[in-house]
């Protein structure tokens, strides 16, 4: 509870109260190496997006662990905007990114007032293998953890980042962990190291997915990523000093677990092969090492997994591309009213959408749209169109381009090193960008293109009425 | 108009199409054998070139060195 607003914090214990009816709940035992990811994919493939919760998680020793999994939280479109209180998932960007616009600086609250650090273990009682984290996919070396935010800060200004990084269980208080090298978590690191220091970090798991999703916001350096999840919740949050590195790194008081230590200077070991967002596994590569000094958790505390590659990671991350991006192309094209990141492109894809565009207006827009990083295809349609369904989005560039005429190419941009079409060496990516958007009206009369066929409303009800009347389970499904 | 581009190792990589550039296709997976298991994975090939940190192996965990796969592939 907190004390100063009289209203119980946000945590991801009081989210899953409210969705019992959208859940999972697995009572008996179940694997975490592969079983669960299985089930993921399984449920995707039936397209069902419950919330999972695996109540007895068996690890790979074949014993339990205490603390339950919580996995598929966010694969969901309409559950995930519902958590940050938007009815629509279809409005998300331009909301998303009204609420990030406004940082709300976060409150630091004592220990006795933090439930992450109800239980806490150092030394020899830190023992990361008996977590619960999963080996997702085949070809993976072990148990990963999917849903960390490692939080490190800039050694110069002193400015705090977060970023969900990857570590891979080694042993008992050792884990590697990937930060991206152009990632600002990889900048603080380097920035340590080269004054000859090693680099003090902090991961947590497990909140609101109001907090998960403002903590994903994609920030300037060195910007800390408190404030927008301020924004996001509409009230400062709730922090608490880590008890390895003090206010230096702060934690969120109402997050289930915190791993705290250090990432020693220049010490590496190999990592992965891991299952990536782009749906293959990226190579085994080189990645620091993390030295673990100190486990906090709550006494009952739950873990949480993203499903890698799966719509768990995809949906929440492309959803706050498209608050990013909505930010950027509208600056330049006012006439943007949605932006959809589609979990099939994984983060490759956006799909921009236009209300009575000025000439120009759309190319200024797909260009804008094509610098931001992964991003490498960019698709701008009309208002007509339902750009949450890919039949529409395809039947706009099969009836609405000419691909001489309405399209963009532009090589040597940024991106991400992960898409396995670059080639080998390569340090930029190609990106094309699609005008697929239907001819302006120019002056009084109909339109300079053909009407959509169509049949009445009326007709419409009554054809509607009459399916319901005669639904039949064994007519064909394809 | 096509033209054939011959790298120095030999290899042709590359064509010239109508006066553009034209870039084959081609993979850019790295691959090493594990000498203890024959099982393959794929690695970075910053880390293939490592003289200092060992490759492991995801489906025995043997660590080894580029010299003691049992065989690297590369494109």
């Amino acid at each position: 509870m907190d004390s100063s607003l009289g209203v119980a914090a946000p945590d991801l214990r009081t989210y899953l109260d409210t969705l019992e009816s959208a859940t999972l709940r697995l009572r008996d035992p179940v694997s975490t190496v592969h079983d669960l990811t299985a089930l993921q994919y399984a449920l995707q493939e039936a397209g069902r997006f419950p919330v999972i919760v695996a109540e007895q998680p068996r690890l790979a020793d074949g014993t339990l662990s205490a603390l339950p999994v919580v996995t598929n939280l966010s694969a969901s479109r309409e559950l995930t905007a519902r958590a940050l209180g938007i009815e629509d998932h279809r409005t998300f960007a331009r909301q998303y990114a009204d609420l990030t616009r406004a940082p709300v600086a976060p409150t630091q609250v004592p220990r006795q007032d933090a439930p992450v650090q109800e239980v806490v273990q150092t030394g020899d009682e830190i023992d990361l293998t008996r977590l619960p984290a999963l080996t997702q996919h085949v070809g993976d070396p072990g148990p990963y953890l999917t849903a960390a935010h490692a939080v490190t800060y800039d050694p110069d200004s002193g400015i705090d980042n977060v970023a969900i990084q990857r570590c891979w269980i080694r042993d008992r208080a050792v884990m590697s962990y990937f930060p991206y090298p152009a990632s600002h978590n990889a900048r603080n690191m380097r920035k340590f190291w080269q004054r000859g220091e090693d680099c003090p970090i902090a991961f947590w798991i497990g909140h609101h997915p109001l907090v998960l999703m403002g903590a994903q916001a994609k920030l300037d350096y060195p910007e800390s990523h408190w404030g927008a999840v301020g924004g996001v919740l509409g009230a400062p949050l709730r922090v608490v000093p880590s008890l390895t590195h003090g206010a230096r790194i702060l934690v969120p008081a109402e997050a289930e677990i915190v791993i705290e230590g250090w990432v020693p200077k220049e010490t590496f070991g190999p990592d992965g092969p891991f299952g990536e967002y782009t749906g293959y596994l990226g190579p085994q590569v080189i990645a620091p090492l993390c030295r673990v000094t100190c486990l906090t958790r709550r006494r009952d505390a739950l873990y949480h997994d993203y499903g890698s590659g799966l719509t768990d990671m995809l949906v929440p991350d492309n959803m706050v591309m498209e608050g990013k991006l909505f930010a950027m192309v509208h600056a330049v094209a006012p006439s943007l009213v949605a932006v959809h990141v589609p979990a099939s492109g994984r983060r490759f894809h956006a799909y921009l959408q236009f209300s009575k565009p000025a000439p120009g207006e759309v190319r200024a827009a797909l260009l804008a749209a094509l610098a931001y990083r992964r991003v490498k295809t960019v698709i701008a349609v009309d208002d007509d169109l339902d750009i949450f369904h890919p039949d529409d989005v395809l039947w706009a560039l099969a009836t609405r381009v000419q691909w001489d005429r309405d399209t963009i190419t532009a090589n040597g941009l940024s991106g991400s090193m992960l898409d396995p079409s670059l080639p080998e060496g390569a340090r930029t990516t190609s990106k094309m960008a699609i005008d697929a958007t239907l001819p302006p009206a120019d002056g009084a009369g109909p339109p300079p293109f053909p009407p959509r066929s169509r049949v009445p409303d009326a007709a419409a009800a009554r054809a509607k009425k009459k399916i319901a009347e005669l639904m039949n389970t064994d007519w064909p499904s394809t | 108009m096509t033209e054939t581009v011959t790298e120095q190792d030999g290899t042709t990589k590359r064509h010239r199409i109508g006066g553009v550039a034209y870039r084959e296709k081609r993979g850019a997976t790295y691959w090493v054998q594990c000498p203890a298991c024959d099982s393959w994975h794929h690695v970075s090939p910053d880390l293939l070139r490592s003289q200092t940190i060992p490759m492991h192996c995801p489906a025995c965990h043997t660590e080894f060195g580029a010299q003691e796969a049992g065989a690297v592939r590369v494109p």
